[in-house]
This record gives C-alpha cells, structure tokens and sequence, in this order.
C-alpha cells in the first residue's frame, strides 16, 4: 500500500506548510541546446525567450499564510511554481536540486498524483485549466482520476458549487462561461480535491473587476480556513490588496528579496513592477513631477497637421446581430473618433467592444446604420481594401503569425496589398524601426517571447501604412515594464491618425489618452475625457470597473482644486 | 478550453435513447450496407434512417451546414467517380451486358498524340441504378450519423464509450478530441479575420494548384501551431488533476432502458444477418441467399 500525504489535520503546526532550501532547476533541452550552439544569440540586444532556469531559492512559509511571488516576465517564477506542484520533475526534465518540503515532508520522488492531493494548481488562464465539458464534469474531473465513488462525488459537488454561488451553472457548457466564471470554476475543480496548498499562477492576468473582487473573496476564504496560499503575480497593486504575509521578489531566476510586505514596499522600484500610487509617489520628489510622468496622453497628430475636416472613423446609430435569428448584441452606437485622437475603449467582457470594432473594418458588417471613415461609406468596400485604411491587431498574435521570419511576416500585408517593392521594402523598415524589432529581422517569430511577438503583431499590421490603428487588448500578457515600454513605442509611431485600444486596465485609458469611450451590454454609456468618464461611481460598479488607487489619487486631487 | 459540439437541447425520442444505442446503430447499419449494393436492401435502410431522424425533431435552420456539406461530399463521392471511371464503379454487377439508355460525350485517353480523344460514354440502367443506391447510402448513414451532436449531451460521449468496453484513456482521449473539432474550426474563423484584416483574401489566391496550396500558409501555420501548444496545456492541465494515475470512476451515469436495449439487440442481430447473407452469397450463385450481390434494379427501370 502507498503511503497517503498527511491530511491538513494531521499536520504538525510548528511545521512551515511551504519550506524551499536552496532550490535550482535547469531544463535540460535548454542544457542541450546551449552545448550545440553557445554563442550564436548571446550578441542580440534583447535577451531570447527560452525557459530560464532558477537557481538558489530558499523560503518557508507558514500554515495559513498568504505569500507573493513577484516579479518580471521571464524572471522563474512560473519554473518555481512548476517546482512546487510536482510537473517539475515528472513531467519537465531538467536537472533539480536544493530541497522542498510540504508540511513537513520531502516531496522528493512524490508523484504528480500523490502531490495533487496536497497542491491544487490554479493555472494563469483559466480556458487552459478547464478540461470538462459541462461546470459539473470539470468539478469531477480530479475526483474521477482519483476514483472517487460517484454518490461521494455528487455530495463534494453539491457543497463545493453551494459554497462558490455556482449551483446554478452545474449543468452549463464551460465554453459558454464569462472569463470570471471560468476561474470560479476552475477554482471549484480544486477546491473539491481539498488540497492544503493553493497556487495560483498571475490569476488577475484576464479578469475584468468583479471577477478580481470574486477571486478576492475566494482566497480570503480559503485563507480563513486554513489554506495556505502562493500567488504569482506582476500587478502587484492587485495582489497587495490581500494583505500578504510574505513577499518573494524575483529576478533572472534569483531571489532578490524575501520578507514582509512592508519592507517590500520600501525597497520595490515602481517601474519594474505595478504598485499602488502611494509607493509611486514616494519614488518622486514632489507630486506634480509624478502626475506629469504618468499621465502623458498619446497625440496621434499635432493640431496644426490635422488636414480633414471628416471624422477619421464615424459609426452612426451602427446595430448588430449575428445572424438573422439572433439576438441584437449592438444597440445603435453613433460617435466619431477625430483626427489626432487616442481613445480606449472600456467596457465589462461581453459588452461588444470587439464586435463593434470589427465593424470598422468590415470583419462584421452593422445590421443596420453604417460607417465611415475619413466621410467614405464603408459598405461598398471590401475587407482587402479597409485593411489598407485601417489596421487591425487582434489580441492573440499567435492568431496571425505564420512566416518564417520577421520580415516576411511584415511584408505579407503590404503585399496582399500589391504595394511595389520599394514601398514594400520602405513601409517594412518603417514599422520595424517604429516598433524597435529591426533586430529579430531574420529570426523566426516563433522563437520571440510573447511580448516581442504582440510588437511583430503590431508592426504587420503598421506596414500596410493604415491611417487608423485598432487594437485589442495591446497590453494583456505582458508583465508592467514591458506593456509600459510597449506603449511608449505606440507614442512614437509616426503617420498615425488616429489610435484606438481596447482594455481592461483603467490605469492605461488614464496615463495614455484624451478620450475613454464606455460600453456596457452594445451600448455607449460614456464618452469624454478619462477623469471626467470614470470620475461617478455608480458607472464604474455598473460597468464591472473598479477603481484603481492611481484614479481615486487624481480625483481626490481634482476635488480638492475644485 | 475545448469547446463544445452544437447540442440542442430538446425532449425526443432519440434525445432520449442512450448514447451507446445511437453509436451501435450508426457503426452496424454502415457496416451492413457497405456489404451490398441491392437497391431494395439500401432503400428499406434508407427509409428507416429518414423515419429515425424525423424523430430527432431536427430544425433545417440547425442542421444545414451539416448537410451541405455532407450534400457536396457525396456529390463528389458518387458522381466523380462515375465519371473517372467511365461509370465502371460498380458493385455486384453483371457488367457482361449492359442496358444502355443513351450516350453522354465524353473524352478518353489514347496511345497516340494528342492523347485525348472524344468518346461516347454509355449511361447504363445498371450505372442510373448503382448512383441511385449510392447517393441512398450515403444519406441513410448521414441520417443515423448527423443527429448524435446535435441530440447527445456532450457531458455522456465519455462514458459512451467506456461504457461499450473501451478504456478510460482511450474514452477521455474520444471524448477529448471530439471537442477539438469544433475548437479547431473557431481557431481557424479567428485566424481568418486577422489574416483579412491584412488583406488577405481567401478566395483570390493567386497561382496554380500547389501555389494556391502554399498561399494558404497563413491559415493553417496559425491554427496548427495553436492546436499543438494547446494540445500541451491540456496534456499539464489533466497531469495536474492526476489523470492517468490508476482507475478512474465516472460522474455520468448511463440508464438503459428496455427500448434502449431492444434496438442495440435488433441493430446487433441485423448486422449479423447480412454479413452471413453476404458471405453466402458466394457460394449461391442465385436465389434467395444470393440477394445481396445482385442489384435489384427497380421495375421503372429495367429494359
């Protein structure tokens, strides 16, 4: 018989739940690869995407408390992460060494599945965890595994979706969840298995702002019973909210710091990663420095260049419907985006930001009403020739790339469009030097790590020369330093008329345009500027948007000039 | 995360039926009729297969894409080929005396240059009967085969087949890759929308047959790689939740009721019939148990 990992009541409660003693891991491919061929890359300015390895983590942690794991993308802590819940070493090769132990015990040579009862794993995107078809079956699918008797599993089924408001859904496709219910539910798939230790890998990375409060409220629950929690997270500001007990500060593999959140907060470098204002401000002599660095709207055209008298883009009482039977999903958005203008587009998931978007360009086209750009009616055209007006970027760049390197992945609109060949060659380097990727020309966008890839994204659609740049979700995936560097790029891109983002992060419509347009359920509920649009709280709780402490800071500010 | 075949959900007869009778139906008539070709044997099926899916209570507007493309399949399927093989595909049939109808132009291939030649190309009764038989063939199937997405909850396709003796890998692995189809087509919808927002154009693809085929890189190279590293996050996420460890017990459970039985036993025991009519077919050269290899031309038909 196999020895079964102690249960949390059996734990001895001087024990750390979580003890780390001098942990490094290498990938072993990586080893391989490094051997064949050790210098080739090492000359490229930025550094090259592969797994980077650990080396020398020590902590422990207490039964019942909560620790972040912070720090930049590529810094380890998904290695760690992958360390503590067993896929590293039984399903990552590599070399390990350095000692873990899990209330007490050596996980050493514990398989996945006897770990699995001690760790539940919260994966960074829940579409990635969700493997059953129906909220029932993916609550069941590690009590399955684990052979569970079926009227026990109805009953854990039963108190584990109570407890989690989630009765309703027990019969519902996951597919056709919203993005907060699937991390419910995907958090459900763990609870069930009761696990003493939870991870969750950058859980606040898709959520809008009442699934961050639900999530919130889950681990304060699980914390409340006993749960001992690791959060691995870059929004700090998020993560800090749950009052950690400890705090792990990563970088290049290396542990830079361990300790307490208030001797965190002395030392973090706000640009590195994404903290409160307070802590921001304190990086700062005075305040109004600090507002005039953070708060630089993007200008599209100077004033005096603006040339047309048209809006760049009009959508006038624009309806939609997918198909003839279905509901009506945009009700009637009239508004004209000018020259020179920067706008994000904000609104809950679902609320039509996309499909709305998608009209411009001809991806959808409205049921009824119609749109403009530059006064042209964009009905009688075709989608090839919007694409040369205006550009595109979908939020997933692994949705469009294919070439095999760089540059032809940047040609490849230009020529669908029959630019000639020097144009091809000039627009190119145009929109290779916009977005500083000109050093990756030959290499494979496969090979870029995800930021780098969203910059070719972006760079494939600026090589058509549109005039109107639209992109969705340009930031999500990316740790804070490298979506703040990626919208400093955006600011220097030339020939733009004007920029149109949609988002989640209210920090970013804040810091970065003069305009914030606001959906909720296909309409249009706020149009202005950002302070002025997000400055009523009842819009903001309707719209699931939550105030982050850099708004409540400006407009405490403007209150008190008022 | 996989998403999910378009199940409707509805109250009929064949919602009800479970799901291991709906597989065992479909798998044993094919297997039947792919062992003859009589025109009176595939049109009773055929009738049987409109009269079970008229049960399912399926909606035209729900199922068309199906159908289209299944129409167009067996357009190809059965007229190609009649055609490419000057209308010679034809099963358990005395070719020795055809009953020409009249004569469609056609071209053939020849020794000399240029190679090509007009010929005439016999329309036969046999041949009219044979496309006939086959277009019913592949419709009857169609209609046993089209209702299980749309009438099967997705949460029963599992334990459907681990509940007709194969293994629980194996039956998670169906159950799983019955999943990607759906999930691989709204990867390729999105793919398409980003590669038409760069101008690309789908149905302008420039070049003969193998420069069209290379132009579609842009397609396929997306959604392949997707579906891969997809593929690896399922693989850790099922680790995690310790699948594969040992045996593994089912939330679904599978009622059988009487009716459910009766079909699988009649489907199971039809099955049975033909293949044994079929294989005696071979040693009757006529008669009764002969039936099978002949094709039964229908009386509007016969010279």
């Amino acid at each position: 018989m196999t020895e079964q990992p102690d249960k949390p009541s059996e734990v001895m409660p001087d024990l750390p739940a979580v003890y780390v003693d001098k942990l490094s891991f290498c990938y072993r491919s990586l080893d391989d690869e490094m051997r064949t061929k050790p210098v080739s890359n090492a000359a490229t300015a930025e550094p090259l995407s592969q797994p980077r390895a650990i080396e020398d983590i020590s902590f422990s942690l207490p039964r019942g408390k909560l620790m972040l794991i912070a720090g930049p993308s590529g810094c380890g802590k998904s290695t760690l992460l992958k360390c503590l819940n067993g896929l590293i070493p039984n399903s990552y090769k590599g070399t390990l060494s350095g000692e873990i132990q899990l209330n007490g015990r050596s996980i050493k040579g514990l398989s996945l599945r006897d770990l699995a009862l001690t760790v539940g794993t919260m994966l960074q995107d829940p579409d990635k965890q969700i493997i059953g078809s129906t909220v029932e079956q993916e609550v069941a699918f590690g009590m399955e595994n684990l052979g569970v008797p079926r009227k026990e599993m109805r009953q854990r089924i039963t108190d584990v979706l109570q407890q989690l408001h989630l009765t309703h859904y027990q019969n519902q496709a996951t597919f056709a969840l919203s993005g907060g219910q699937r991390q419910q539910v995907a958090a459900a798939g763990l609870l069930v298995m009761d696990p003493s230790i939870f991870l969750f890998d950058e859980p606040f990375a898709n959520l809008d702002s009442r699934a961050v409060d639900e999530l919130e409220a889950l681990i304060t629950r699980l914390l409340a019973k006993g749960s001992t929690v690791l959060i691995v997270e870059h929004r700090v500001e998020e993560a800090l909210r749950l009052k950690p007990d400890k705090v792990l500060l990563m970088h290049d593999g290396r542990q830079v710091f361990f300790g307490d959140t208030e001797q965190f907060m002395e030392i973090a470098d706000p640009t590195q990663v994404k903290l409160p204002i307070g802590a921001t401000l304190r990086a700062f002599s005075d305040s109004r420095r600090a507002r005039e660095a953070l708060l630089q709207p993007i200008m599209t055209r100077r004033k005096e260049e603006i040339a047309s008298r048209a809006p760049a883009l009009a959508f006038e009482d624009v309806h939609f419907r997918y198909g003839s039977n279905a509901e009506e999903v945009v009700h009637g958005i009239t508004c004209q985006v000018w020259q020179g203008e920067t706008i994000a587009l904000l609104g809950p998931n679902g609320s039509g930001k996309s499909t709305l978007v998608k009209q411009a360009l001809g991806l959808l086209r409205p049921t009824s009403g119609s749109v403009r750009i530059f006064g042209e009616e964009t009905r009688s055209l075709s989608v090839a020739q919007l694409a040369s007006r205006i550009g595109y970027v979908f939020q997933s760049p692994g949705a469009m790339l294919f070439a095999p390197t760089v540059r032809k992945e940047l040609s490849f609109g230009p020529e669908n469009l029959r630019f000639a060949p020097d144009t091809i060659k000039a627009s190119v380097d145009q929109a290779e030097n916009a977005l500083n990727i000109a050093q990756f020309d030959k290499r494979s966008p496969f090979s870029l790590s995800f930021g780098q890839q969203k910059r070719v994204a972006i760079a494939s659609v600026l090589s058509m020369q549109g005039k109107i740049l639209l992109l969705d979700e340009p930031t999500a995936g990316q740790d804070y330093r490298s979506y703040i560097s990626f919208m400093e790029y955006l600011r220097s891109l030339p020939e733009l008329d004007a920029l149109l983002f949609i988002t989640h992060d209210l920090d970013l419509a804040l810091r970065f345009t003069q305009r914030v347009l606001l959906l909720k359920e296909g309409r249009l509920v706020g149009d202005g500027p950002p302070l002025q649009v997000l400055s009523d709280p009842n819009v903001l709780e309707e719209c699931n948007l939550r105030p982050t402490s850099l708004l409540r800071y400006l407009l405490a500010e403007k209150n008190a000039v008022a | 995360m996989l998403i999910n075949f378009v199940y409707i959900k509805r109250d009929s007869p064949i919602h009800r039926l479970d799901p291991r009778v709906k597989f065992t139906l479909l798998f044993a008539y094919s297997l039947s009729a792919t062992q003859t070709s009589n025109f009176w044997f595939i049109l009773a099926g055929f009738t049987g297969a409109i009269y079970y899916y008229r049960l399912t209570r399926l909606k035209w507007s729900e199922t068309k894409r199906a159908w289209y493309f299944i129409i167009f399949i067996t357009f190809i399927l059965v007229f190609m080929n009649f055609f490419i093989s000057g209308g010679a595909i034809v099963q358990g049939v005395d070719l020795s005396q055809p009953h020409r109808l009249f004569d469609l132009p056609f071209i053939h291939f020849t020794r000399a240059f240029p190679f090509l030649a007009p010929t005439k190309f016999p329309f036969t009764v046999e041949s009219a009967t044979f496309i006939l038989t086959q277009t019913m063939r592949n419709f009857s199937i169609a209609f046993l085969a089209v209702p299980i997405p749309f009438t099967t909850n997705p949460d029963k396709f599992g334990i459907a087949f681990k509940g007709m003796g194969i293994s629980d890998k194996i039956s998670y692995a169906i159950d799983l890759s019955l999943r990607f189809l759906p999930t691989t087509v709204r990867d390729f919808v999105t793919t398409l929308d980003a590669q038409r927002a760069r101008g690309f154009e789908i149905d302008k693809l420039r070049g003969g047959i193998f420069g069209k085929v290379a132009r579609l890189a842009p397609m396929i190279v997306p959604v392949v790689i997707g579906s891969v590293v997809g593929a690896e996050d399922i693989i850790s996420a099922m680790e995690l939740r310790c699948f594969g460890v040992g045996k593994r017990t089912w939330l679904v459970e599978l009622h059988t009721r009487r009716v459910d039985r009766v079909i699988i036993t009649l489907a199971i025991t039809g099955f049975a019939i033909v293949t044994l009519l079929n294989v005696l077919g071979y040693f009757y050269t006529t008669g009764p148990l002969h039936i099978l290899h002949t094709q039964g031309i229908p009386a509007f038909l016969a010279p």
